[in-house]
């Protein structure tokens, strides 16, 4: 079994994710690579807001 | 004028016959083994990037010891759960019959780690779904694809 935390885990997926969803959802090469990064930092950040918010909503 | 909205008419029905050959090889290749539909229209560098992509998230699932979902019945929640869980888990095609071909099974267990792995196999699942319908809109001339 991997051994990993929740952060590498939640990286791994959002990684993996914008990949696909970079490639399938535009056109040209330009677009796909510009649509995966902003994919990746958008779960990137949802990562550290949902994170915080339950942090600070167990107290 | 009759004779050519007839002859119009009559290519339409045509066009869907011929058009399904054309687009139903690569949909059911894409849906079986993740990137192969765009390998078999001749786009070798996405279908390399999406098989390792949808491939790498599975095998990380099984080696996070996800659990497959069986469909069961019960309440309302249960039964959209399992049902959900169990359409996105066959969305991996190939990949999801020869992990249970094979036996491989797994109890619900307490723990993070598990529930992680079993969402990356339905999300392997939902972003093979992806593909499929970006290969079909590619061999039915609706993606320019580049």
């Amino acid at each position: 079994m991997l051994a990993l935390s929740h952060l590498q885990v939640a990286l791994l997926f959002a990684l993996l994710a914008s990949v696909v969803m970079g490639l399938v959802g535009r056109s040209t090469d330009r677009e796909r690579i510009a649509y995966a990064l902003y994919c990746f930092a958008y779960f990137v950040g949802a990562i550290f807001v949902l994170g915080w918010v339950m942090w600070l909503g167990h107290g | 004028m009759a004779a050519r909205r007839r002859a119009q008419q009559s290519s339409d029905k045509a066009t869907p016959d011929f058009a399904w050959s054309k687009r139903l090889p690569p949909v059911v290749l894409a849906w079986l083994v993740p990137g192969a539909g765009h390998f078999y229209l001749k786009r070798q560098l996405h279908g390399s990037v999406l098989l390792c992509s949808i491939a790498g998230m599975f095998l990380i699932g099984l080696l996070l010891n996800g659990r497959m979902f069986t469909p069961t019945g019960g309440d309302l929640f249960t039964t959209v759960m399992t049902y959900g869980g169990y359409v996105g888990d066959l969305c991996n095609g190939l990949l999801y019959f020869l992990t249970v071909w094979l036996g491989y099974e797994q109890e619900v267990m307490p723990g993070a780690m598990h529930d992680y792995g079993t969402k990356f196999l339905v999300c392997s699942g939902l972003l093979n779904l992806l593909a499929v319908v970006d290969t079909y809109e590619i061999a039915s001339g609706k993606k320019a694809s580049r």
